[in-house]
């Protein structure tokens, strides 16, 4: 079964997202044998197994607790171990909905890198789709490969270990759309015209960093036929409540120094919460991931 | 239906079928929706008329032009030109109107013989052009400027597009966001995402978007997912639906119900002989939803976000996502701030998208000098599964992130 496809109870061998907090994710594969534990504690797998996602868990001591989470792309992004730069939400997201990726359809995507994209896509195409993966590095093409297969999506996502820069994907008439994550990508951009399926328009997008790289992919996409050409930059900015603590004159919320532990020991009362709410941006946000450029494949009708 | 019944999309999916609804993108740069109805014309105003014939069956995407006596057929599309800089200067260049040596009227007259197919629209702007005395003393950039602009008018190429969400959303929200109360595009794609849509998805909506964040779970799902739609008690108002192109095997799978059915204390539905069905089906979507554990809901309401969770999310399945969208940030701040000392929710965040296009050509390219102001926020949290208070849980040094409101 696919991971993303929601389940209610834990079992052995299962992937479980351990929430400690916002900032603080990991990710286990349940087994048995093992004990995950962390600053708060110690959390035997044993006593995950027959637990529901989503609820709650506390640490052997009683000291800390964590929560367990159910793996979605989204919440594997966070967590997985980067091999690469990775793609995130807001960017996936954006070239999910150009590229009108939905069940059935058929795409490529190079390079794998550390499979942040290739999770999303293979849950939005799954399950009648397919998703080509070409990645030319060997350890990452592993590493990839093996992740593909424990977390149940092989079936959906063939992974090639390949140089599509020198040898192109092999693909002919196959495709709806195209992703490119590569340092070149204009070198990948003819045989990206092959692939697409030849008498149905298709979608592309190649995903740089750097201005220079979007004018020359835009120049081989205008060479090679490509037509809509156009591009875009999507960030997403939190906006985060700081909570409020007496800050009223007469207020008696505020905490005296011995105060402190007891205030630790509970979820904010629905007063506090409610007195003058304010948001605050966080000191620093990410200003820059890439430029999305795409394009539209036309087919030839000269007929 | 097991995975292997889920057939592949056929193939006429992807073409433009007879009565489907579809978006042309006009010569002016402005998009309308239209429904291709056989053996009649479409009539583009002053860009003339085709028949919808001339269309049908041809993959969506493709640019047409529209020829002589209300025929289109496919045209080659517009590719990047480069333009090399010449030593004109914009100098010697003043607006002057008597830059044209053509009359209103030998223009309108040009005009209407376009129409009626004897001059091609790349005579008549070659005329035009031919005639503006100050065109050779443009700079090359300001000449393609100004044949684009003669395009605009006067051009006959039209390209049919897929009426998929993303377009269909970027209409809307160019021509009517109130409508969709704002809900731009890069923002709804993460609801997308954050709800976790996919093929099996049993996902519960609350739209007042007129269902464009309905088709959003539509647009997902297969026939092996569920869509609830939980609606106004007397009227259902899913205008967006009728521009998209669902099939049948997807709509079976939207499940309407109003607020006054929801609850479990709703009296009990009476089965008139004449509404059998509609009783029938009511009675099967309030199973559905009764049934609880869902993967998740979307919220994009005018309705107390609040009201709507206290309501439903006894419904969502544990670890599953919650969406709620709103074009103004306090309403959410307002919501979050309560979903935290709730103990049904984990991590409440708020998020505003931001979004800009970039004109892309070569040598110039650059930011869209005006763009979106605000593409809305989104308030999302996990669906935290509890026994008991929370409150009487031992809690210990792991906690800070607790009334450092993080959780
Ligand atoms: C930035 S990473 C991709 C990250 C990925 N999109 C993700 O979200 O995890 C780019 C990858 O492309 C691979 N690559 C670069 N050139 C390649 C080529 N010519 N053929 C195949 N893979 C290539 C690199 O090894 C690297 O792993």
């Amino acid at each position: 079964m696919p991971f993303f496809r929601f389940k209610d109870t834990i079992e052995e061998g299962d992937l479980v997202i351990v929430y400690i907090n916002r900032d603080n994710m990991t990710s286990i594969t349940v087994d048995r044998e093992k004990t995950y534990n962390n600053r708060y504690g110690l959390f035997t797998h044993k006593d995950m197994i027959g637990k529901r996602y989503g609820t709650m868990m506390s640490s052997s001591n009683g000291k800390g607790f964590i929560h367990l989470l159910f793996p979605t792309p989204e919440l594997w992004s966070l967590v997985v171990p980067h091999r690469t730069q990775i793609l995130y939400q807001p960017d996936i997201s954006y070239i999910s909905s150009y590229l009108d990726l939905k069940p059935g359809k058929k795409m490529i995507e190079s390079g794998t890198g550390s499979g942040s994209f290739s999770h999303s896509i293979a849950r939005s195409l799954a399950p009648n789709g397919h998703l080509y993966s070409f990645e030319f590095h060997e350890k990452r093409f592993e590493t990839a490969k093996a992740e593909f297969e424990q977390h149940g999506i092989s079936d959906m996502v063939t992974i090639q270990h390949r140089d599509v820069c020198k040898l192109g994907f092999g693909l002919e008439n196959e495709v709806d759309a195209v992703f490119l994550d590569l340092p070149a990508p204009w070198e990948a951009i003819p045989s990206a015209r092959t692939a697409f399926r030849q008498n149905l328009v298709g979608k592309l997008c190649s995903f740089s960093p750097c201005i220079e790289q979007v004018q020359r992919t835009c120049e081989a996409l205008s060479d090679n036929g490509f037509t809509d050409i156009c591009m875009f930059e999507v960030l997403v900015r939190n906006h985060d409540i700081p909570p409020k603590q007496g800050t009223k004159v007469n207020g008696t919320a505020k905490p005296s120094k011995s105060d402190a532990p007891s205030l630790a020991l509970r979820r904010l009362t629905q007063e506090e919460m409610n007195y003058q709410l304010v948001t605050k941006t966080p000191e620093e946000c990410r200003g820059h991931t890439s430029y999305l450029t795409f394009a539209t494949f036309i087919p030839d009708l000269s007929d | 239906m097991t995975e292997v019944d889920c057939p592949p999309k056929p193939l006429e999916c992807y073409l433009i079928q007879a009565h489907q609804p579809v978006i042309l993108k006009l010569p002016s740069g402005n998009h309308k929706f239209v429904k291709v109805v056989p053996g009649e014309y479409c009539n583009l105003g002053k860009f003339g008329k085709f028949q919808n014939d001339d269309i049908i069956g041809r993959p969506f995407g493709l640019t047409f032009e529209i020829i002589d006596r209300g025929h289109a057929r496919p045209a080659k599309a517009q590719t990047l030109d480069a333009v090399e800089e010449t030593t004109a200067t914009n100098r010697e260049i003043f607006d002057n109107p008597a830059a044209q040596q053509l009359s209103h009227e030998e223009i309108e007259q040009l005009k209407k013989s376009s129409l009626a197919g004897d001059v091609t629209h790349e005579e008549l702007i070659g005329k035009v052009v031919e005639n503006n005395l100050s065109f050779e003393q443009k700079t090359e950039f300001s000449k393609a400027k100004y044949i684009e602009r003669k395009k605009k008018k006067f051009g006959k190429k039209f390209t049919v597009v897929e009426p998929t969400l993303h377009n269909v959303c970027n209409l809307y929200f160019s021509k009517n966001p109130m409508k969709i109360r704002d809900l731009r595009v890069d923002t709804l794609s993460q609801v997308v995402t954050s709800a976790n849509l996919n093929a099996y998805s049993k996902i519960l909506v609350v739209d007042d978007t007129q269902g464009l964040v309905l088709s959003a779970a539509l647009s997902r799902i297969s026939p092996l997912g569920n869509v609830i739609a939980v609606h106004e008690s007397d009227s259902v108002s899913y205008d967006v639906l009728k521009h998209m192109n669902f099939p049948e095997s997807i709509m079976e799978r939207l499940h309407l119900i109003s607020w006054s059915r929801v609850s479990r204390d709703c009296a009990e539905l009476v089965s008139y002989e004449r509404r059998v069905k509609a009783y029938r089906r009511t009675k099967a979507t309030q199973e559905l939803l009764w049934g609880g554990n869902l993967d998740g809901i979307i919220i994009a309401s005018h309705y107390d976000p609040v009201s709507i969770l206290d309501e439903l999310v006894p419904y969502i399945g544990g670890s599953r996502p919650i969406v709620v969208y709103s074009p103004d940030k306090e309403t959410l701040l307002a919501a979050a701030a309560q979903l935290k000392v709730k103990p049904d929710y984990l991590n409440p965040q708020i998020t505003e998208s931001w979004m800009r296009e970039y004109q892309v050509l070569p040598g110039r390219t650059h930011p869209t000098m005006t763009m979106s102001a605000g593409g809305g926020y989104l308030l999302t949290a996990g669906r935290r599964l509890h026994i008991g208070r929370v409150g009487v849980i031992q809690l210990g040094v792991g906690l800070e992130h607790l009334i450092s409101g993080e959780l």
